[in-house]
């Protein structure tokens, strides 16, 4: 790949003091984190809640991967090492700062008028346990499968089917909750 | 909705999430630098003990519980926890102290009777939760905190370690609780070396209770109402590779 300029991926590279930035390395990287970034970025926005943290845990993540980029451009899941590697950044850096906000961020409020379930199932996304938001950010968000998934988050793969089923057992009982509310209102 | 169909819906919802236009990685250098030389630091702190032990040692002297549980399907022999127990138990450890437990993994979980016991880690510290149908998730915790910080088992003087670095079982901390029934429950967690596999803690006239081992640690707990004697490390032949006398264990009080 022939990098430009203005690619991402070399404001990345041109950020990154010290490393090998020749064509090929910066290119398989820059493959890798415009293809995947934002995909990334959700996942771990769905298991830390916080934008701005999700965002800084993306960026420490894709910074260790162009840093270890030898080992991690042979990896069979490059996609799921950078994912790994934020939400343990994410929860490290929470961890250590002890504290994790009750509420949810305006983002998850609908706006006026939006009707739209996706407000709401972002709203109910977030209010999960923490184990089953990880689990949803592997497996639905970065499509992982049920053994990347355990792998990635340190759990046995039947852990990652309960939490799965839990987490989405839990989101269908409120979204069905939230049709009957929204039925109710307009019989009313 | 089908499991499909949701996630699908899941997935489009937080499709209106993007990265900031200018967002740009952090110069890494000196982070990830900085990341090598902390571990470069733990090592040698953690390898200490380890190397020199058939049993390194990790004591979380748990307690709490508010009612007064008998313990009565306790058994000295753990079982494996079904999957949907330990999820069901993990979510209910980590809501109920997720500051502590949060950001640490689930490294091992054992069936004690009624009771499920897990243990989260993440290599330099640990934390512990006893469920049950008679208990609220219990955190065993260092002190002070949920989680046992392994650093503080360094040699140069963390808390609880024995005077000579040849010792063959060491604290790393002495968990304190607030709880009222904090000494009702006892709860060990010990560092081992890969040639460890069995480690029994024989305490007064009892069955000696087996550790559940993992991830470079073995994790028990009984009812508290016996003092443990001795902690015994076995290798996969069953042979006697450590026994060490609780009663040589010195803490550190801090």
């Amino acid at each position: 790949m022939q990098l430009t300029e203005t690619h991402p991926a070399q404001l990345i590279a041109d950020q990154l003091e010290g490393f090998d930035q020749t064509p090929a390395r910066a290119g398989s990287f820059a493959d890798l984190y415009g293809r995947s970034r934002n995909d990334v970025y959700r996942a771990v926005l769905v298991a830390v809640r916080d934008p701005h943290r999700a965002e800084d845990a993306v960026q420490e993540g894709f910074a260790r991967a162009y840093a270890d980029w030898d080992r991690v451009k042979v990896h069979p899941n490059p996609v799921g090492w950078v994912a790994r590697v934020a939400l343990n950044h994410a929860t490290s850096v929470w961890r250590r700062l002890r504290r994790e906000s009750t509420e949810l961020p305006p983002a998850a409020v609908a706006p006026e008028g939006e009707r739209s379930i996706d407000p709401l199932l972002i709203r109910a996304v977030w209010s999960l346990p923490i184990r089953q938001r990880q689990v949803v950010a592997m497996r639905i968000l970065l499509d992982q499968s049920i053994e990347q998934t355990a792998h990635a988050l340190g759990m046995a793969p039947g852990t990652v089917r309960a939490h799965l089923h839990r987490a989405l057992s839990t989101l269908r009982t409120r979204l069905e909750g939230a049709d009957h509310h929204r039925e109710d209102i307009h019989h009313a | 909705m089908h499991d499909d169909d949701l996630g699908r819906a899941i997935r489009r919802a937080f499709s209106r999430f993007e990265m900031s236009a200018e967002s740009t990685l952090p110069a890494v250098g000196r982070r990830a630098g900085a990341g090598s030389t902390r571990r470069a630091r733990w090592l040698p702190r953690l390898a200490a003990p380890v190397v020199a032990l058939a049993a390194g040692a990790a004591v979380l002297a748990a307690t709490l519980l508010p009612a007064q549980p008998a313990f009565a399907s306790w058994s000295a022999n753990p079982s494996t926890a079904n999957p949907s127990a330990v999820a069901v138990a993990e979510d209910d450890c980590v809501s109920a102290d997720p500051d502590h437990l949060g950001g640490l993994r689930l490294v091992g979980s054992e069936r004690r009777g009624d009771y499920t016991m897990l243990l989260f880690g993440d290599g330099t510290a640990y934390g512990l939760c006893l469920t049950g149908p008679d208990i609220q998730p219990l955190v065993l915790a260092g002190p002070g905190t949920g989680a046992i910080d392994a650093g503080a088992s360094s040699p140069e003087g963390g808390h609880g370690t024995r005077g000579d670095q040849t010792s063959s079982v060491m604290f790393i901390a002495q968990p304190g609780s607030d709880a009222p029934i904090a000494e009702q429950v006892q709860a060990w967690v010990i560092g081992v070396t890969p040639d460890v596999a069995r480690v029994t803690i024989e305490r007064d006239g009892a069955e000696p209770t087996v550790a559940t081992l993992g991830d470079g640690v073995a994790f028990a707990w009984w009812p508290a109402d016996m003092n443990a004697l001795t902690v015994t490390a076995y290798d996969t032949e069953g042979l006697e590779l450590q026994r060490v006398p609780v009663s040589e264990m010195t803490l550190t009080e801090h």
